[in-house]
């Protein structure tokens, strides 16, 4: 009965620091002259916490307080978004995975030939031309496509794998970096960075759980209706895998979070006059004595961390 | 009595030995072994020729010798390579500085440093094909060299016109043995007469093409076979990026050299130049006693170790000749107008500024001459004022419009850009001032914080619109030729700046070439005024040199010039002797 309250408490604990953290986040949002700059006073260069500044200021003479509170506007248009996107493309790559496998989708082999051969060279190419290389991949498959041809199939489900397995085998941290190292810094560029590399475990979990699915009575049931594919997915497999799937948008957030802290830890990727709690730890280095400024960003960074494991949907038990 | 004259001499030669021994001994305690410096970046080039940085002038200076060199703590040049200052002669249009080379001067090989090495020297400087754009430029008054027939180790420069500059200046090269960079003889088939007056046609001759092809290979500049002039030290490695290690030679010619005092000293065994770009990092190293020397520190990481750790450490600060500047690129169309450059000045809080960086150590300045040179310093121009206020009133005048999306004229924002190393706190103090204080009226200053070496490659390419550096200078020259001279932009040239016309031109060329020092002061403050005007650069402050050293080290001779510290001089002081 106790265990039980604590972990309830735990949980309302937990569920009011991410409420209070995404109160903060909205007003950096909604009020960016008050929250989100971080006034730099030069004559009150490392001061430890007072009554004036409750958690001191860092080496250029900027209150903690503040820029902790401005941090969390990283939060909400970089991490979340970031999570977001890696949840949906996780689940989607998943999904047609598990449903298709190696061999259930198929395409024209003419379209399949241009497009593969656009994708390989938009990768040989500056970035730059990247959407050049899309709109020339759709244009040709588009006027291939009336050629009459035989449709080969796609084996999806080999390079769903060879995909998971190639991220894998790199360190994230690494990748991330060089994939950074190539364009200037830019919000959209880096949800799109963190997105690219952390959609594997989504994707593995859903495609795991769809072809578990997938082997349902009332699935099989379904397919001898006559119902088409994506109905089968979306009315039947989806709502029934939904239940592990719900971790994954708060797992895939901790992900995001942490990497990107990480990121601003290492100064790549925002603009140096915007607050982040990676970028306040690194200050740190500056003053080593400082241990406020350790605190000021690695304990709201801890404990956003650890309210979204504490808020995980529980494992159902079965009596 | 021939056993007591044997006894005698027996006795007196303990003596001797005795004597010697413990005299050798002392000498060798006073030695230290090794001295560690801390270095926040690396000398990017070791090409003595080339010397883009500090680091990297200063690894010259222990490696290779000129005929004159600066002595810090007496601020002035004095005789390295050379027996004296030169004896000056001069005729209507020519002036002739004539220097003795030290007999005993002599390279690894032996072989003695003779006037046809400085020739050699001279030709390799004035080669076309090398990157020696900015030595070339500083000795281009040098028209030709007489050799001395009946002395090898006399020559006399012959140099075009007259300037007070030329007696030190003509000095400040480094001399490089010729058996080591050419030893095909090369350059020899070459004139010096036609290399001197800026032959270009030289450059398509097999003898000048060879040489540059051997010269300009990189991978030489990092070969410690190569790398070795008749300076008391080797290069032993040069792990880029992390550190640089010199030893002293086991026999070096200046250890002939009866009662030898600075320049013509080198005590410590093995100098070792340690890269920590991080200054937290520096501070902890200097604290554990990994590192003997941190120059330059930065004010906080002084002033904290002045507190907590004076027992351990001998701390200087005597001012110095740097001073941190915010380069405007003159050329940005943004950036044309003199009252656009005069407004952004206008928003950097120097005052403020000097106080949370240089803890009261530094000195505010109008230009880029030291206040402390009063005989030079133009005093009659006020400091210039932090005032957000007039900045927009002077953009207003430069025609830019205050619009919600900032500062707008015909199809042009004005949205600069700073460029700065990034991890220097300093630079990033200054910037994020700047930033707010733009932000006041409406302006959008961008951060830019670049890694060193691809910073001075953007400014070289001038893609920039700000930029946050440090200059290096010095009481003995006012030409500023090299820094605001129109002929020094673009390829080989230093003015970053970009700024430049005939008039400042003509003004630069006239204040080297004044002889008459009450001329010559009121060119400098025609000069200042010019440069207050249109501000190609604004002045923030002179640094002091903080330099930290281990307790244990003496003769450590700080001042406030580059670098700071004469590394060769230092001894153990008695109380660390083993």
């Amino acid at each position: 009965m106790r265990r039980f309250s604590v972990a309830r408490a735990g949980r309302w604990l937990a569920a009011a620091w991410l409420l209070g953290v995404g109160l903060a986040a909205v007003l950096t949002v909604c009020y960016p002259e008050r929250w989100l700059v971080v006034i730099v006073d030069v004559l009150q260069i490392s001061q430890a916490p007072s009554a004036q500044h409750w958690l001191g200021t860092d080496p250029f003479g900027r209150d903690v307080l503040t820029d902790v509170v401005a941090g969390t506007h990283s939060l909400l248009t970089l991490s979340l978004p970031a999570a977001l996107l890696t949840s949906l493309l996780g689940i989607l790559l998943g999904a047609a995975v598990g449903t298709w496998g190696n061999s259930e989708l198929q395409a024209p082999r003419l379209v399949l030939g241009v497009v593969a051969a656009c994708a390989v060279l938009a990768l040989l190419m500056p970035a730059a031309q990247l959407p050049w290389w899309i709109a020339a991949a759709a244009l040709g498959g588009f006027t291939v496509s009336h050629i009459k041809q035989r449709a080969v199939a796609i084996p999806a489900d080999s390079l769903l794998q060879f995909s998971i397995a190639f991220l894998g085998s790199v360190p994230r941290l690494l990748l991330v970096l060089l994939l950074a190292a190539v364009h200037g810094p830019s919000t959209s560029w880096l949800i799109g960075l963190l997105a690219l590399t952390c959609w594997p475990a989504t994707a593995r979990l859903v495609r795991a759980q769809v072809m578990q699915a997938r082997q349902q009575g009332f699935v099989e049931a379904a397919y001898a209706a006559g119902l088409s594919e994506g109905r089968v997915l979306l009315r039947h497999v989806l709502p029934n895998v939904w239940a592990p799937l719900r971790a994954a948008l708060p797992l895939n957030l901790a992900t995001c979070i942490a990497l990107q802290t990480t990121l601003a830890f290492l100064g790549v990727g925002l603009s140096p006059e915007r607050s982040d709690w990676g970028r306040t730890l690194a200050v740190a280095r500056l003053e080593p004595s400082a241990w406020w400024l350790v605190l000021g960003a690695a304990v709201p960074l801890a404990a956003t961390t650890l309210a979204l494991h504490v808020l995980l949907p529980k494992k159902s038990t079965r009596k | 009595m021939l056993r007591f004259l044997l006894l005698r001499l027996f006795v007196a030669l303990s003596l001797c030995v005795g004597y010697a021994c413990s005299s050798s001994s002392s000498k060798q305690s006073a030695a230290p072994a090794a001295v560690r410096v801390c270095w926040p970046r690396d000398p990017e080039s070791l090409n003595p020729v080339t010397l883009p940085n500090a680091y990297a002038i200063q690894l010259n200076n222990l490696l290779y010798q000129s005929l004159l060199t600066v002595d810090g703590t007496k601020r002035r040049f004095v005789p390295w390579l050379a027996t004296d200052m030169p004896a000056v002669r001069r005729t209507d249009s020519l002036t002739f500085l004539s220097y003795q080379l030290r007999p005993e001067a002599t390279w690894d090989n032996g072989r003695p440093v003779l006037a046809s090495d400085v020739v050699f020297s001279l030709k390799v400087i004035t080669c076309p094909g090398l990157p020696n754009e900015s030595l070339r430029n500083t000795l281009s008054f040098v028209q030709d060299v007489q050799l001395d027939a009946q002395n090898p180790r006399r020559f006399t420069l012959v140099c075009r016109g007259y300037a007070p500059e030329y007696r030190t200046t003509s000095g400040d090269f480094p001399v490089l043995p010729e058996y080591l960079l050419d030893p095909d003889s090369l350059l020899r088939q070459v004139p010096l007469g036609r290399l001197l007056g800026g032959d270009t046609t030289l450059a398509k001759t097999t003898a000048v093409q060879a040489f540059q092809q051997r010269f300009n290979d990189a991978a030489q500049w990092r070969d410690p076979r190569v790398v070795r002039g008749s300076g008391a030290y080797q290069l032993v490695s040069w792990q880029v990026g992390q550190r640089v290690v010199l030893e002293r030679k086991p026999k070096w010619w200046g250890d002939a050299l009866e009662n030898a005092a600075p320049p013509l000293v080198a005590n410590p065994r093995r100098l070792e130049f340690h890269v920590v770009p991080n200054a937290a990092t520096a501070l902890l190293a200097m604290r554990r006693g990994e590192l003997d020397v941190y120059p330059n520190m930065p004010g906080p990481d002084f002033e904290q170790l002045r507190k907590t750790d004076s027992a351990n450490f001998h701390l200087y600060s005597p001012a110095s000749y740097r001073v941190v500047v915010m380069e405007v690129n003159t050329q940005q169309a943004a950036l044309k107008e003199a009252s656009t450059r005069q407004a952004l000045a206008m928003l950097v809080d120097a005052q403020r500024l000097m106080q949370a960086t240089q803890f009261g150590l530094g000195q505010r300045s109008t230009s880029l001459i030291n206040p402390r040179e009063k005989w030079v310093y133009h005093d009659s121009l006020p400091l210039r004022p932090y005032s957000p206020q007039n900045a927009a009133a002077l953009l207003r005048q430069a025609g830019w419009q205050r619009g919600r999306t900032g500062w707008t004229r015909a199809n042009q924002t004005l949205t600069p850009r700073l460029f700065y190393a990034a991890g220097d706190r300093t630079y990033e103090t200054i910037a994020l001032l700047l930033q707010q204080a733009a932000r006041e009226i409406g302006l959008t200053v961008s951060l830019q914080p670049t890694e060193a070496g691809k910073l001075s490659e953007l400014r070289r390419e001038g893609q920039f619109d700000l930029c946050l550096r440090t200059l290096y200078g010095n009481p003995f020259s006012y030409d500023l030729r090299p820094l605001l001279h129109t002929g020094s932009i673009g390829e080989g040239g230093v003015n970053r700046t970009r700024f430049g016309n005939d008039a400042s031109d003509r003004l630069l060329d006239k204040i080297v070439s004044t002889e008459d020092s009450t001329q010559k002061v009121r060119l400098l403050h025609k000069l200042q005024t010019v440069l207050y005007q249109q501000t190609p650069m604004v002045a923030l402050f002179f640094e002091p040199n903080r330099l930290a050293v281990a307790k244990r080290f003496g003769n450590v001779r700080p001042s406030g010039l580059e670098p700071g510290y004469d590394l060769s001089a230092f001894t153990l002081l008695p109380a660390a002797r083993p």
